[in-house]
């Protein structure tokens, strides 16, 4: 069974975005600011 | 050498090259570097000449004029230890208390030196102007969204900003990276190809590894994603992870051993489990209205995750909830719990619910082995309601039971799966004794507390009947007349009528219970008609019945009963076709 993972721009920008942020961020929130990274 | 006592070099140390002359001297060397720096910081460089290398040798070693060339050649060979740097006036080796070469820092910020900073006058300041409202750039202006932006409480020309436009330039340089490569199965070689080289008569089954496939954001469900988010920051080492919550590892606050030292004697205070909440805002005195409130939480349930010989993590993937490692887990004395979990261990292969569930709701008749150690499976059914573990190695959480029928509340502890034993729900012994009896119909409800559940059952008029019970002085299943004000399911009732060959039988040997096959054979027997001869004996048996008294030795589940009955595995076992949903034991048709 294939293991999903998500591609390296996008794992890139979660860490990018998880280290400028000082409070801990929920997986729903990294979803949404992956969906709203899609959008534009 | 007290300082080499103290040091944190590995006890094995560092691994030298070349030849064992070399390993012996640079090993010998090392230790000089270890006393040279024995008050430096794991990393800090400690640089020694080579003329002072030599001149040590010398004077401990006998001078020799070829110290210097043996020195080169010893360090030299061990370049993964020592770093050579060369000055005008001589050859400088580097190493660290670690055993390691310092990371070089290539561009050295003199700007903001101490003395540079007494020595130039500070411009004037220019009045700041005024704005109605400030919306602070984010760190990464173009990319985050503006609701996860943070705050930026510093000038432009801070530290934090040039560290800011560092961020920028990696995300830009990740962001230019080729797309995402996906990982293919590795495909056998065609089969006449492998022939044509190796004409070799055994087959080599090659396994493909498990592909990785990496999402589309814009096709994928919000569970596929999360799913996806958890496995690829799972095996990033610079993110912090505590349940759903996410941070990178470096900006997560760490403790002193003070605050460590604190935190256990309030728990020990307490004599109970805490939540985060209660520990943060009594021990550590930190405000809940404090800003980096949410950081401060998370940074003690991800700190306290690697204090486990003293801390004991029993809360969910949201709710924090800290015990002392020390305090007494909650459960049966009866029966060990890792013995409870290997019983259990079944469920690892059963992992989907067979019955439609109301949401939050689930429905279970209580077995002669739930009702004995006051447990109830962590299957399918109820492990859709059950909460989810806050760190992957956590063994249990504290959850509670309340009953509207008894108006009392139960504290037990929801044991969770590992690779090898099955999860299960604790302490409900009393309860169960007090209250029920084997083959009672509860229900259990989800509430807005995720950790608080209502334990029901539907309450009767009394009836008196003479049910199974396990007499433990003697160590024989006896029948005892039992007065019950709760309903049950007719089939798990383990009345003397239905099953008299029960009464006076001894519980199965360990070696056979935690055989299910060898258990299901004994029930037949326990329970079966003998449709054979007194030589050659056949057991008839009706499913429900299998599955009523083989759950008074060990847990076994309808679909699991199946599956041993009819998957073939185990030939002593078939099918009845004279009779609806019975099964037939030939003892030694298995060929065992």
């Amino acid at each position: 069974m294939a293991t999903l993972t998500l591609s390296d721009t996008d794992l890139a920008y979660l860490l990018t975005l998880l280290r400028s942020s000082d409070r801990p961020l929920s997986t729903e929130e990294l979803i949404e600011a992956l969906r709203q990274r899609a959008k534009r | 050498m007290a300082g080499l006592a103290q040091s944190n070099v590995d006890a094995a140390g560092p691994v030298f090259g070349g030849t064992s002359d070399q390993q012996e001297l640079a090993a010998r060397l090392f230790r000089v570097f270890q006393m040279q720096g024995r008050f430096f910081s794991d990393r800090a460089p400690i640089r020694i000449t080579l003329s002072q290398l030599a001149g040590f040798l010398a004077s401990t070693a006998g001078a020799d004029d070829s110290w210097p060339q043996k020195i080169e050649a010893a360090l030299g060979a061990s370049p993964e230890v020592f770093a050579r740097e060369e000055s005008d006036a001589d050859v400088v080796y580097v190493t660290t208390r670690a055993g390691t070469p310092p990371v070089s820092i290539e561009t050295v910020d003199l700007a903001h030196t101490l003395a540079e900073r007494f020595l130039t006058p500070e411009p004037e300041r220019e009045h700041p102007v005024r704005r109605p409202s400030i919306v602070r750039e984010p760190v990464l202006a173009d990319d985050v969204p503006a609701s996860l932006s943070t705050p930026t409480p510093y000038g432009p020309d801070s530290w934090q900003a040039e560290i800011a436009r560092q961020l920028r330039e990696e995300a830009a340089a990740r962001a230019e990276m080729p797309p995402a490569q996906v990982w293919e199965p590795v495909a056998p070689p065609p089969a006449e190809a492998v022939v044509e080289a190796e004409p070799v008569d055994v087959d080599i089954e090659i396994e493909a590894p498990a592909a990785a496939t990496a999402v589309d954001i814009g096709s994928v469900s919000d569970e596929v994603l999360a799913e996806a988010i958890r496995t690829s920051l799972g095996h990033e080492l610079t993110i912090a992870r505590w349940g759903d919550f996410w941070m990178s590892e470096d900006r997560v606050d760490r403790f002193s051993r003070g605050d460590l030292r604190r935190i256990e004697d309030y728990l020990r205070e307490q004599s109970e489990p805490m939540s985060d909440d209660d520990i943060i805002q009594d021990a550590l005195n930190v405000r809940p209205n404090a800003p980096d409130y949410a950081a401060r939480k998370f940074a003690l349930n991800y700190r306290l995750s690697r204090e486990s010989r003293e801390f004991e993590y029993l809360g969910t993937d949201r709710n924090g909830l800290w015990g002392l490692a020390s305090a007494p887990s909650i459960g049966t004395t009866k029966r060990k719990a890792s013995e409870i979990g290997q019983d259990y261990r079944f469920l690892l292969d059963y992992r989907t619910p067979v019955d439609v569930i109301e949401e939050g709701l689930v429905e279970h008749v209580l077995t002669f082995y739930e009702y004995f150690y006051g447990v109830l499976p962590l299957d399918a059914n109820i492990g859709s309601i059950m909460p989810k573990q806050g760190f992957a190695d956590q063994r249990a959480a504290r959850i509670t039971f309340e009953s509207p029928q008894t108006l009392e509340t139960v504290v037990a502890e929801l044991r969770f799966p590992t690779s090898n034993r099955g999860g299960f729900i604790a302490g409900l012994e009393q309860f169960f004794a007090e209250n029920l009896v084997p083959g009672a119909a509860v229900t259990i409800e989800r509430t807005d507390q995720p950790t608080h559940f209502l334990l029901e059952y539907f309450r009767v008029s009394g009836d008196d009947r003479k049910l199974l019970h396990l007499d433990e002085r003697r160590g024989r299943y006896v029948y005892r007349s039992t007065t019950y004000y709760c309903a049950t399911q007719e089939e798990m009732l383990l009345d003397e009528h239905r099953f008299p060959k029960l009464a006076d039988a001894r519980p199965l040997e360990e070696r056979i219970r935690r055989r299910p096959e060898q258990v299901v054979s004994a029930t037949f027997e326990r329970v079966g008609d003998n449709i054979g001869s007194a030589q050659q004996p056949r057991y008839r048996a009706s499913f429900t019945d299998l599955l009523a008294v083989v759950n008074i030795e060990r847990p076994i589940s309808a679909e699991f009963l199946r599956d041993i009955l009819t998957s073939g595995t185990y030939r002593e076992f078939v099918v009845d076709d004279s009779q609806e949903d019975t099964f037939i034991y030939e003892p030694g048709a298995g060929g065992a």
